[in-house]
């Protein structure tokens, strides 16, 4: 397709004046505006509406394309981001190309930023000077379709990734649940009961864990993990790679005799360092796949070279050693990202005596000691095995400070009320909750705090301070004593306790980046990934087809983050039930007759849409790849590239018109 | 066909464009079988009266080369204009401005400075400088004005063709001369004897990838002989200048330096060069990259060494 | 309880005068928990940043009660300079003279002698007589600036009289400019009194750049937070523990004595949280032959303040609510039989402490610098 040389001489422009309510028509004269319009070049007809997005003004654009045969629309309205779509699929409707329109943004740019109203005037003709300038130079453009694969990949095998897979496996969708742990069940594996009605995390996480390794349409991969992904929406291609497991699940009954067996001793990770696991091994108890890993790095056999104790007691054989790691490619239409949270570790506050004393916790450890599978089957017990008599609960704990995340983690307040009830619950231990602000905003929440009021947990309005274990009197000595103040009563609190839990903020995975750049999402502030709309988007990314569920987007609850699995699974659905999926046509296309093959876009391109055709010495295109940013476009020295719908004529006209009063 | 009237002129250049005709070797016997030269100041006895003589349109091509700087280049620049059918800004000068336009970095006031004051080599007491009119007792002498700015032909006089090169490549002329003898004229406006692609399409060195830590300049290089030089780090602004010499430059292991002028779509050769330069730097820290930036020696006289007059980006 | 009208003036003045981020605050209390004044005398940071987020009557008492330790603001969640709030808030309510009675006599000798201590001018350099103290000039590679706590203090000038033993024992190429030297102002500048902080500033400034001073050494982690912090720059600040760490570290400056004794370290607020120098005193006194080092509980980052910045060395402190008395306290306790400062508010106070506890035999004090001059 080439570009237009030359300016056509004959368009039939319509230009419509959206009022917005007040929004618009109470800064900007319109009726001027309109009688300043009518007399651009090329202008066949002006009309004004109310509320140009409504029913009868998408009426009115239509009607006026058929009656006046226009060759272009304007529409002066809200932000492109609002409406473009809705005033692209008008013109389409009427017979007119989508990208024969173009949106002048009168209101975000003009209208809610300008006071003056002689001003605010002047900017709306210039606005749409530069719309007409530009429209001469508008060409039709072709939309293209291609097919969508059924299959999806789900990242992560937390809750939320579990929730997804289920029920797109239940829609006849073929589900890669790939996680890089041994097991699936993620951070809710580990926690006890669950706020705010207290059921027990395991009995409704695994039954949820079991059918997924039932499910005839799901391909667990677990101890795998994405090393690279290509291809777009639709059509996205992923090398996933086993991880050795050491262990040939196939012939593995999951006896667990191995584990018994292997003389190896290491902290648990999944209890939080409070327990120990062997070398070889499953992350816990109901783990899903049931067969276990070796832990190459500390196993003997690794290090020694003999050991090969699980070998020896391992009937069916299925131990080997020499297993490799092993990539294996998977076509996939669609995407879902729920690779959960990182607990931030409270090292970075050393007043709060986080690895100093061991009686310090964090809330995950907490949680597996709580948990009646955990280290201590469930007792809260101090290091030295005593029951505590006191224990402080620190909220905000590198949470909503500037000093480490300015975010509230939003669990921690519901958390640290459940740790007070099942502390309260199990031991006789008076508790002391250090808070800041009580966030308890969710379904059944605030009436938890008041059982929790009722419960006498003493609640202390202020932020700990510190945590030492100088005693400055006896009956000080050998507890911890929280200093802070209860800024209600106005009172410096020096408050000795045996045991303090923290409430560690929430953090990205440390990985979040790398993940990110490979799945080409980005990250917000905080490290999260980001949603292509906070509200009406929220688990789309700026990647078609690729989605995003739970912690990863932002700290979430476990009924948020179900939520929000099934949310990506019904994108998902929606996606592959369709089948077809438009491609952006404001791809950027190379000029044959121009390019020389220097190479210098094909470094900058950030969707790697851009490879060099060895036979005709000059750079292509794969439109199917190009987001249409113009990155290569405006690098490109020859200006052999150009970016369809923002061509270099249409840019300078635009300007132009923007600038130059005659046109 | 009557043979044709030819005619050449030097303007503010260095001669090398007058050479490269007679670079055409055995081509030059071509020409004067098809052509007569009436006026060439440098190869043939002529005299200005003779031009002022001449009917307009009698000379059916001028090649005119160098850029305009005094009051005497563009005089002539009009004189022939006026006579000849066919105009040819002929070589980078006429074209675009070419080495002598870096003068307009400065004004006359600091040339004449430059020229008859500061430099070491210069003897003269007086402080004289020269004058467009002199009285002497034999008279008034005159000399052309020196202008403030240099000019391309183009923003003289109309000028139907452009044959850039600093000179041009002697196969290209040739190829002009060939179109010439046939007759078949492409559409006036047009720059001939060059490529519409840049001259990476004739650059015989690899490429692999273009990310660059470190720019030197070119004495300062260990060159591979083989690779992208500005993969190596040494400007070469090849990718934003047409193509056409055949790399004469690159051959002999230097850098291309962007006589063949801006890329048809282009519109400013220097932006190109520049934001092509500017787009391989391997780095997103900020202070990395100002460093890397500043490592580029004379970026004026690198990104615009012969186009300043055609410059759309004001620095 | 009386209904109280929030008077904003008053807070838009605060904010305007340097409390800009007056309003960021939380309410959260980790300041006041975290001060080492709440538990002696009850103040409340918090409390005091509330009053002046509504313009209330009272902020005008606690304001004096902070010393400028910094230990809160490390803490705060909020990341608000406090300091910066507590100054501003002094510089609202002290304009007119409603300074306390003592800190009016410290303005006065500042404005008419350039000097918090009532010294006159004409003696400030007295204490070098006698003493090989070169005259700073082109030749010299560092100035050394001398407090005027070491120019007027009896006790202090020791430390002076220490430095120049020190600093020619290593060779350093040093000197110093024997006149026109003022105040660095850094607690004129903490008691809100910004225009005359600005004269203080300006005279010492000149004289460095008049003295085409490229690299200065200060004595008192005060002057060197104020010339690297507050001053225009253009020259290199050491504080002395830095120096002798170099020296010693390069060999310049051999501890060649023996010292058989328990030393433990005070971390004066504005080396440490301030400025962040808290390992090269350390390795100065590790370098000491035979000498047993030990921490205080309270070290580093976590140090007790001696009580005596942010104006409060004049203040009066009563009885049982002196900062340096537990800190001495604190020393004694570990056992350490000399209790090693860096800073001469900290050195003043803790003297007294020792007189206060009868504590004169069991703990000595003394400068770092004086304690590096008994073993080279």
């Amino acid at each position: 397709m080439a570009k237009i040389t030359k300016k056509p001489d004959k368009e039939k422009i319509g230009v419509f004046l959206c009022h917005c309510g007040t929004n618009i028509a109470g800064v900007v004269d319109i009726p001027a505006l309109a009688g300043y319009t009518r007399d651009l070049p090329g202008v066949e007809m002006v009309d004004e509406y109310k509320f140009m997005c409504s029913q009868p003004g998408q009426d009115l654009i239509k009607d006026s394309i058929k009656k006046h045969k226009l060759t272009k629309v304007i529409v002066a309205a809200c932000s492109p981001l609002m409406h473009e779509n809705t005033f692209r699929k008008a013109c389409e409707e009427a017979g007119l190309n989508r990208y024969c329109f173009i949106m002048v943004n009168n209101r975000e740019h003009n209208s809610w930023v300008t006071e003056d109203k002689a001003l605010a005037l002047q900017k709306a003709k210039d606005l749409i000077r530069g719309a007409v300038a530009r429209a001469f130079w508008l060409e039709p453009l072709e939309v293209k379709e291609v097919g969508v694969n059924p299959n999806v990949l789900i990242l992560g095998g937390g809750i939320a990734g579990i929730q997804a897979a289920l029920d797109l496996a239940e829609s006849g969708r073929t589900v890669y649940l790939v996680e890089r742990e041994q097991s699936i069940g993620g951070n809710m594996a580990k926690f006890d009961k669950t706020f705010p009605t207290l059921d027990c995390a395991a009995c409704i996480l695994t039954p949820k864990m079991v059918s997924v390794g039932q499910h005839p349409n799901i391909k667990l991969w677990n101890y795998a993990e994405v090393d690279e992904v290509s291809g777009f929406v639709g059509n996205f291609k992923v090398k996933v790679r086993h991880k050795a497991t050491s262990v040939n699940f196939e012939k593995c009954t999951g006896c667990g005799i191995c584990q018994e067996k292997c003389p190896v001793k290491r902290p648990s990770e999944f209890d939080e360092g409070l327990g120990n696991r062997k070398a070889i091994y499953t992350l816990f108890a109901q783990a899903v796949p049931n067969k276990p890993v070796i832990d190459r790095v500390n196993c003997t056999y690794y290090i020694k070279g003999k050991c090969k104790v699980c070998e020896k007691f391992c009937e069916p054989k299925a131990i080997d050693f020499e297993m490799k790691d092993s990539v294996e490619e998977i076509e996939v239409g669609s995407i879902i990202l729920a690779t959960g949270f990182h607990l931030w570790e409270a090292g970075q506050m050393p007043e709060l005596g986080m690895g100093k004393y061991p009686n310090v916790l964090t809330s995950l450890q907490f949680e597996r000691m709580s948990n009646s599978s955990g280290p201590t089957l469930g007792k809260i017990l101090l290091k030295d095995g005593r029951e505590p008599e006191s224990v402080a609960i620190l909220h905000c704990t590198g949470s909503r400070d500037v000093n480490y995340h300015e975010y509230c983690s939003r669990v921690c307040c519901m958390y640290a009320l459940k740790f007070a009830h099942l502390i309260k619950e199990k031991t006789k231990a008076h508790v002391y909750n250090f808070y800041i602000d009580m966030r308890c905003f969710g379904k059944g929440y605030e009436e938890f705090y008041h059982r929790l009021l009722e419960e006498n947990v003493t609640f202390i309005r202020g932020k700990a301070a510190s945590v030492t274990d100088r005693a400055e009197n006896e009956s000080e000595s050998g507890k911890l004593i929280v200093m802070g103040e209860d800024t209600l009563s106005q009172k410096l609190l020096r408050l000795p306790v045996d045991m303090v839990i923290l409430t560690n903020a929430i953090e990205p995975q440390l990985d979040a980046q790398e993940v990110a750049r490979k799945f080409k999402i980005s990250c917000a502030g905080g490290g999260f990934f980001l949603e292509k709309h906070p509200k009406l988007a929220p688990v789309a990314t700026a990647s078609d087809g690729v989605f995003i569920a739970g912690a990863c987007q932002s700290p979430k609850d476990i009924p948020d983050t179900v939520a929000q699995g099934q949310a990506a699974a019904s994108a998902v659905f929606a996606l592959t039930q369709r089948g077809k999926v438009e491609l952006e046509a404001t791809t950027a296309i190379v000029d044959e007759e121009l390019c020389s093959g220097c190479e210098i876009c094909l470094s900058l391109c950030p969707y790697q849409a851009i490879s060099h055709n060895a036979e005709k010495k000059i750079s292509a295109i794969n439109d199917a790849l190009c987001k249409g940013c113009g990155t290569c476009a405006a690098a490109c020295p020859s200006k052999a590239i150009f970016a369809r719908h923002y061509t270099n004529q249409q840019i300078l006209a635009e300007l132009e018109g923007v600038l130059n009063e005659r046109i | 066909m009557a043979k044709l009237k030819i005619a050449k002129y030097w303007a503010d250049g260095c001669g090398g464009c007058d050479v490269s005709l007679l670079d055409t070797d055995a081509k030059i016997l071509e020409v004067a079988a098809i052509a007569d030269i009436v006026f060439w100041p440098i190869a043939v006895d002529g005299k200005y009266s003779d031009l002022e003589a001449a009917k307009p349109g009698e000379i059916d091509i001028t090649f005119f080369n160098g850029a305009i700087h005094t009051a005497e280049h563009e005089h002539i620049a009009q004189l022939m204009r006026e006579k000849s059918k066919i105009m040819v800004a002929y070589g980078s000068c006429a074209c675009m401005g070419g080495i002598p336009s870096l003068a307009n970095t400065t004004d006359r006031e600091s040339i004449f400075e430059t020229v008859y004051h500061l430099a070491p080599s210069n003897d003269n007491p007086r402080g004289v400088e020269p004058q467009t009119r002199t009285k002497v007792p034999e008279g008034v002498l005159s000399l052309p004005m020196l202008y403030e700015r240099v000019k391309r032909l183009d923003e003289c006089v109309e000028v139907d063709y452009y044959l850039p090169g600093c000179p041009p490549f002697y196969k290209r002329v040739a190829d002009v001369i060939d179109v010439i003898a046939s007759g078949k004229l492409p559409p006036k406006g047009s720059v001939v004897g060059a490529k519409d692609k840049a001259l990476c399409e004739e650059c015989p060195r690899e490429r692999h990838e273009k990310k660059v830590k470190e720019f030197k300049r070119p004495q300062f290089a260990q060159d591979d002989g083989k690779t992208c030089l500005l993969e190596q780090g040494i400007v070469c602004v090849g990718v934003a200048t047409r193509g056409g010499c055949e790399a004469r430059c690159i051959n002999a292991n230097m850098p291309c330096r962007g006589c063949y002028g801006l890329l048809p779509e282009a519109m400013d050769q220097g932006a190109s060069a520049l934001s092509a330069v500017a787009s391989i730097i391997d780095s997103n820290d900020p202070k990395e990259i100002e460093k890397v930036v500043n490592q580029i020696a004379d970026p004026l006289g690198t990104f615009y060494r012969f186009g300043l007059p055609q410059q759309r980006v004001r620095i | 309880m009386q209904a109280v009208t929030p008077y904003l003036e008053v807070t838009d003045a605060i904010m305007e005068a340097g409390g800009e981020k007056l309003k960021t605050c939380l309410q959260c209390g980790a300041c006041t928990g975290s001060c080492p004044w709440a538990p002696v005398n009850g103040f409340s940071v918090r409390s005091m940043i509330r009053l002046s987020q509504f313009g209330l009557e009272g902020i005008e008492k606690m304001m004096w009660e902070c010393s400028t330790c910094k230990q809160c603001e490390v803490r705060c969640p909020q990341g608000l300079p406090i300091i910066d709030v507590v100054k501003a808030a002094r510089t609202v309510f002290s304009q007119g003279g409603l300074l306390p009675g003592p800190l009016r006599n410290v303005v006065g000798s500042l404005v008419s002698k350039g000097c918090p201590w009532g010294g006159e001018k004409e003696v400030r350099y007295d204490w070098m007589a006698g003493r090989p103290v070169p005259d700073f000039g082109p030749d010299k590679e560092n100035l050394y600036f001398t407090c005027c706590t070491y120019a007027y203090d009896p006790r202090n000038r020791k430390v002076g009289e220490a430095t120049v033993e020190v600093l020619n024992k290593a060779g350093l190429s040093w000197g110093v400019v024997k006149t026109g030297e003022v105040c660095c102002g850094e607690a004129v500048n903490k008691m809100g009194e910004t225009e005359l902080f600005g004269k203080l500033k300006d005279t010492n400034h000149k004289l460095f750049v008049d003295h085409k001073a490229t690299s200065i050494i200060t004595g008192s982690p005060h002057c060197y937070h104020t010339f690297t912090k507050e001053y225009p720059g253009g020259y290199k600040v050491r504080h002395i523990s830095q120096v002798l760490a170099d020296a010693v570290d390069s060999g310049k400056l051999k501890l060649s004595k023996s010292l058989l004794k328990k030393i433990t370290f005070h971390d004066p607020c504005y080396l440490g949280r301030h400025n962040g120098i808290y390992d090269e005193p350390r390795a100065v006194l590790k370098a000491i032959p035979d000498a047993e080092f030990v921490e205080m509980p309270r070290n580093r980052e976590d140090s007790l303040c001696c009580g005596g910045g942010g104006g409060k060395i004049w203040m009066e402190v009563p009885a049982g609510e002196r900062l340096s008395d537990f800190r001495v306290q604190e020393a004694i306790d570990t056992g350490a039989q000399i209790l090693v400062v860096d800073c001469p508010y900290c050195l003043t106070n803790f003297e007294d402490s020792r007189k206060v506890l009868n504590a004169e035999d069991k703990i000595q004090v003394m400068d770092l610098v004086e304690l590096v001059k008994t073993v080279i």
